[in-house]
């Protein structure tokens, strides 16, 4: 082939190109050679390669064999201005320079020059979006040439502008290709206009050159001249057979090539495939025998927990965790926070369970909870252990409360009705012996597991028989007209208890400051039984209670802080094998293991 | 994302064919009912917001609206000044804000990293796409307990949660408006030979800008709302513990005010990136020259 094409300077140059677009020949052996300064038209019907041809010369795209020759510098003018519509005319133009080889005063210079050069030299600051079809296809062109490429490679660029317009972009091209003389090449399906502007009309057909037609007519040609409608004829003649080879299956070259360029990803190949889907189930199956593997190690009964001895609490920090019961007010009002040779961080949850898991977690050191948070917790995990009891004075903790004209008198009125309790509370364990000392199981009354706050709304609202829950939230609802039908013994003793992160024991530190810390927690309550109005004063100020409410709660909350006593393993004990006959938690609990002794003595 | 352009009357303007008569000049003359009409003089879209308040205040006067059922709006006003007044809102506010901020920055850090990848590489999509689709499944209320156990009770879970309520609306619209990035953009790039940084600048970044902005101002809602049920989560300050302090003891007018104060960083949050939307898409409004 390349004997027919000596070597001479070519713009650019292709040898046997070759290319296939889905799976369909779109060039086939392709030879063509534009020398520089050359203006070159092809033409050719839908499908027969022209865009093809264009893509592989400005390297948008490769052959599948064949050599391409091309021009160092290439500029692409497209059929739509495609310009970026958020960056304003001059930026655009200043896009089709190479990077940074200029200063930036000269890039502005030369950005200037190409804009006047379109006639839109005063509309550099203007958003393209500001400008009609024919301005945005001007700087498009201005773009192109700011780089003065060696080959300008127009794609259709007048087919979208009307007619007027389309005539002052053909003057505009040829006066700029005479200024700048790069070589051009005009892919078109409009005869006319390759007449009017090119050198030599290429077309194609069959993946081929069919036609390779010199124009050598003197310009400015004009459109209805004899010399150009001549041209025009033989060139629609060749069109319509050319070169005498229009196939008979022409229909399948109107598929339109593009339609196979769009996606960048080829069909996977078979082996490739398979390999994949190798990959991925080995994948699966090693995840399915890890998780397998990885079952839950059962551990039986706790090991007994390392209490660190003789440490200095000196710099430790002590993590606490309150309810909104009043006991951080109760150590602040009563100077118990004075003096402290640790520092305490104090964080707030809604009830016991979550002061449970967060020491479980070790998120927290030490929290008071209620009578039934252990037994849960212990059915849950291990890692924190009751460290002291605090007994309420009245033995009274949670009461079960209805509605002032509730028809229900008793525990056994209850039946079949819903009864609000905050789950794993003190007060589920309370309602529990409640029911079961009046002959009654769990599955008697229909259980709605609330947290305080919504169970405050279902009650008010009257959507459950009856709330079971603590202080201040009784005194709160007997003020406004609720009645207790049970409540303290022989259902429950009002027992609570301090408990320890198993983390926080084993660190000397922390479980030095744990032992200080019972010490002024136990002054605390003392002191609050004999100061109820500074101790209420301080709790409504923390908690934003009522001042009324906190008044008349603080007295039913007056406790002592004691070490844990046999009698008190004993009543859990009891209430545990209450929550395990009833099938609240799954597994026997033993009160005992997750007793720690000998920090308050 | 779609629906929320349609809602914005400035994006909803379509981008390729810029309108020649504006709806307004045909409407004025026109009769009959259409969708199109001019929107009113704000101060009509105040009528309704006023009528309620006043309906709500006669309820409460009457004794129909009980307190512990919905505060009174003199009551909530009377609340707001007293929270005012001894710091409460303005501690709860700072501690809210503080954490909405830090939790949105972490959101957005997290969605441009899972974004860029799977918007941009063949590889990211497929490893990264999916666990990020099982992730906008997840109900943040039910990762509570667990933040918990992972991330203790400090200010970690408070922001993480922030942010994975942040990172999910983001991350979607993210990829989506990378996706739909037009191709043809791409060609343009490759013939004009940019650089990565000048793809990046140029195509890449200003092409999904609109999008991401759709879901920056839905990250924002988000933020508010994941910020409520991490301020459930043993928190001692900020505007979700003092809702839910206040819950506990049915204080309806600490509730409202709190809520009310949601409400008002949401608008003035939503109004912020809407201003951005106008400085950053301002390329949009046909005619128009750039500064």
């Amino acid at each position: 082939m390349s004997s027919r094409m000596p070597d001479r300077p070519a713009a650019v140059r292709l040898d046997g190109v070759r290319r296939l677009l889905g799976g369909r020949v779109v060039l086939d052996g392709l030879d063509l050679l534009v020398r520089p300064g050359e203006f070159v038209a092809v033409l050719g019907r839908s499908g027969a390669g022209k865009s093809t041809l264009l893509r592989l010369m400005a390297g948008l795209d490769h052959p599948d064999s064949g050599t391409l020759r091309g021009a160092s510098r290439t500029a692409v003018v497209f059929q739509d201005a495609r310009l970026l519509p958020w960056r304003d005319v001059a930026t655009n133009v200043r896009l089709g320079l190479p990077a940074a080889t200029d200063g930036p005063e000269r890039v502005d210079e030369k950005v200037h020059r190409a804009l006047t050069e379109v006639g839109l030299g005063d509309r550099g600051a203007a958003w393209p979006r500001a400008l009609s079809g024919g301005q945005r296809q001007r700087v498009a062109l201005a773009r192109a040439l700011v780089g003065a490429p060696e080959l300008l490679l127009l794609d259709e660029p007048f087919s979208a502008l009307d007619a007027f317009t389309r005539a002052e972009a053909h003057e505009l091209v040829l006066n700029l290709w005479r200024d700048h003389r790069p070589a051009v090449v005009l892919v078109t399906h409009d005869v006319n206009e390759a007449v009017r502007l090119a050198d030599r009309i290429v077309v194609l057909d069959g993946g081929r050159v069919a036609v390779d037609l010199p124009v050598s007519l003197p310009r400015p040609r004009e459109a209805d001249s004899l010399a150009v409608r001549t041209v025009v004829t033989t060139l629609l003649d060749t069109l319509e057979d050319p070169a005498g080879r229009a196939s008979p299956d022409g229909a399948a070259g109107a598929v339109d090539p593009a339609a196979g360029q769009g996606s960048p990803h080829q069909q996977p190949d078979q082996t490739a495939r398979w390999t994949r889907r190798g990959v991925l189930a080995g994948t699966a199956a090693a995840t399915v025998g890890l998780v397998a593997a990885a079952r839950p190690e059962d551990s039986g009964a706790p090991a007994p927990a390392t209490i660190a001895k003789g440490g200095s609490a000196r710099g430790a920090t002590l993590r606490v965790a309150v309810q909104t019961d009043g006991v951080r007010s109760l150590l602040q009002a009563s100077g118990q926070l004075h003096q402290l040779p640790y520092r305490i961080s104090f964080s707030q949850f809604s009830f016991g369970p979550a002061i449970v898991e967060a020491l479980g977690a070790s998120k927290v050191d030490i929290g008071g909870v209620g009578a039934t948070p252990p037994i849960f917790g212990a059915a849950a995990q291990t890692n924190f252990r009751a460290v002291a009891t605090i007994a309420l004075r009245n033995r009274r903790d949670s009461a079960v409360l209805v509605p002032r004209n509730s028809p229900v008198r008793s525990i056994t009125d209850l039946r079949g009705r819903k009864v609000s309790v905050p789950k794993g509370s003190s007060a589920h364990g309370l309602l529990l012996n409640a029911l079961h000392r009046s002959g009654l199981g769990p599955n008697d009354v229909s259980l709605v597991f609330l947290p305080p706050a919504d169970g405050a709304a279902a009650f008010t609202r009257g959507e459950v028989a009856a709330w079971v829950v603590w202080e201040p939230f009784i005194t709160q609802q007997l003020q406004a007209g609720a009645r207790a039908i049970a409540g303290g013994p022989p259902d429950e003793f009002g027992l609570n208890f301090e408990l320890a992160s198993t983390d926080a024991l084993g660190d000397s530190a922390r479980a030095a400051a744990i032992r200080d810390f019972l010490q002024r927690l136990r002054r605390a309550y003392v002191w609050g039984a004999t100061h109820q109005q500074q101790y209420a004063r301080a709790w409504s100020a923390e908690s934003r209670l009522p001042l009324t409410i906190a008044q008349a709660a603080i007295p039913q909350r007056s406790s002592d802080l004691v070490p844990i006593s046999a009698n008190h393993v004993a009543s859990e004990q009891r209430l545990a094998d209450r929550l395990y006959a009833d099938k609240v938690i799954p597994k026997q609990v033993r009160f005992q293991d997750i007793v720690a002794s000998g920090l308050l003595t | 994302m779609t629906t929320e352009n349609v809602l914005d009357r400035t994006a909803a303007v379509p981008a390729s064919t810029g309108p020649t008569t504006h709806p307004e000049s045909r409407a004025a003359g026109g009769r009959g009912l259409r969708s199109d009409h001019p929107p009113a003089p704000w101060e009509y879209r105040l009528l309704t917001p006023l009528a309620l308040i006043a309906v709500w205040q006669v309820a409460s006067a009457l004794g129909w609206l009980p307190a512990h059922t919905l505060a009174a709006p003199s009551q909530v006003a009377a609340k707001v000044g007293s929270l005012l007044a001894d710091g409460t809102l303005a501690d709860a506010l700072g501690t809210s804000l503080r954490r909405a901020a830090l939790g949105f920055l972490l959101g957005t850090l997290i969605a441009l990293a899972a974004a860029l990848p799977v918007g941009l590489s063949r590889l990211g999509d497929a490893a990264i796409d999916p666990p990020m689709q099982m992730l906008r499944t997840l109900p943040l209320l039910g990762l509570v307990p667990l933040f918990i156990v992972w991330f203790g009770i400090g200010e970690w879970p408070k922001i993480l949660l922030v942010g994975l309520g942040v990172c999910v609306p983001l991350y979607l619209n993210l990829v989506g408006a990378l996706r739909s990035i037009d191709p043809d953009l791409y060609e343009l790039a490759d013939a004009l030979g940019l650089g990565r940084w000048q793809r990046i600048r140029h195509v890449i970044a200003p092409g999904a800008l609109s999008g991401a902005l759709v879901g920056v101002r839905q990250a924002l809602a988000f933020a508010w709302l994941a910020l409520i049920v991490a301020e459930q989560m043993s928190a001692t300050s900020g505007l979700g513990f003092m809702i839910n302090n206040a819950r506990d003891f049915l204080q309806t007018d600490t509730i409202v005010v709190g809520l009310l104060t949601y409400a008002v960083l949401g608008l003035l949050t939503d109004a912020v990136v809407r201003w951005l939307e106008r400085y950053a898409l301002r390329w949009r409004a046909s005619g128009g020259r750039a500064a």
